[in-house]
């Protein structure tokens, strides 16, 4: 009876198919994450312009503020009172040896009036951070 | 023996589940991977540090764009050192080349009335730049009162 019975065939190769699944859902899981990690972009209509540079000076802290059309300012998913976002900004020039190290990233709404604009600036000042940049689009997006 | 043996039952079906376990896999993969925001640029400016003189103070020849809506708001109106361009920024991008031409160097100073929108600024600050001025600063608010 013995010799009837089918030989068991050892398979050298290990079955791939689950590993794979498993790599992949991984790799989904941790792309969707680090999505949800970086909030510190609102989703806003920038103004266009056709002279923005790709590139900021390199070796510095990079603060992201977002103005919203109601003229909230919003570090990472928060909103901040001029007095709040003064501090936090003397932070990081604290933090990073000096406000020359730090750059502001603002990024406003096209429609914020631009007196929010100028409290954002004076606020900045204030903290002793000069270095500003402005986000733009280069292609103009419609409403 | 061999006649003894069942017939072998030929399996026409393709086997889905795994397929469509693969092509969900996919689906989510590229959607999630799928960056659907514009890139951004940058437009760097420096803000008058304490200490350094203001701009108005450095006794350059200095260009002053100041941004108001129109009247009835239909548009807004661009006025360069007191001359109002109406909404022609054509107009403004010539005078700002031929200053450029002269001296790169010379600042331009951009206010606005405070509910000018943000989008136009940057269009000032945008045509400055192209006309290849590279001294851009702001007013700080005072102009608002002078004008009114």
């Amino acid at each position: 009876m013995k010799s009837t019975r089918p030989k068991t065939v050892t398979d050298s190769s290990p079955d791939m198919t689950p590993f794979i699944d498993c790599v992949f859902l991984l790799i989904v899981f941790f792309m969707t994450v680090s999505r949800f990690s970086v909030q510190e972009y609102e989703t806003l209509k920038l103004p266009d312009a056709k002279s923005g540079q790709e590139k900021l000076p390199k070796k510095k802290k990079k603060l992201v503020i977002n103005l919203n059309v109601d003229g909230d300012t919003i570090i990472g998913g928060r909103h901040l009172n001029p007095l709040q976002l003064e501090s936090q900004l003397t932070m990081e020039a604290r933090l990073n040896d000096g406000p020359e190290n730090v750059i502001v990233i603002v990024r406003a709404d096209r429609q914020a009036r631009f007196e929010y604009i100028q409290d954002l600036m004076t606020t900045c000042a204030r903290a002793g951070v000069w270095q500003l940049s402005f986000a733009v689009v280069s292609e103009p997006v419609p409403d | 023996m061999r006649l003894n043996r069942p017939p072998r039952v030929e399996n026409d079906e393709i086997e889905m589940s795994s397929m469509i376990d693969i092509v969900f896999q996919l689906l989510i993969f590229f959607m999630v991977g799928t960056n659907f925001s514009v890139p951004e640029k940058k437009m760097v400016t420096d803000l008058p540090r304490s200490g350094a003189p203001p701009v108005e103070q450095k006794k350059l020849e200095l260009i002053k764009i100041y941004l108001k809506y129109a009247e009835g708001r239909s548009g807004i109106e661009i006025t360069c050192n007191d001359e109002p361009l109406g909404e022609d920024w054509g107009a403004l991008f010539g005078m700002m080349k031929q200053i450029a031409e002269i001296d790169p160097e010379v600042p331009v100073v951009i206010d606005a009335e405070k509910s000018m929108s943000f989008g136009y600024v940057v269009k000032a600050m945008d045509t400055s730049k192209q006309a290849n001025l590279k001294q851009i600063a702001f007013s700080a608010g005072k102009a608002e009162k002078l004008n009114e």
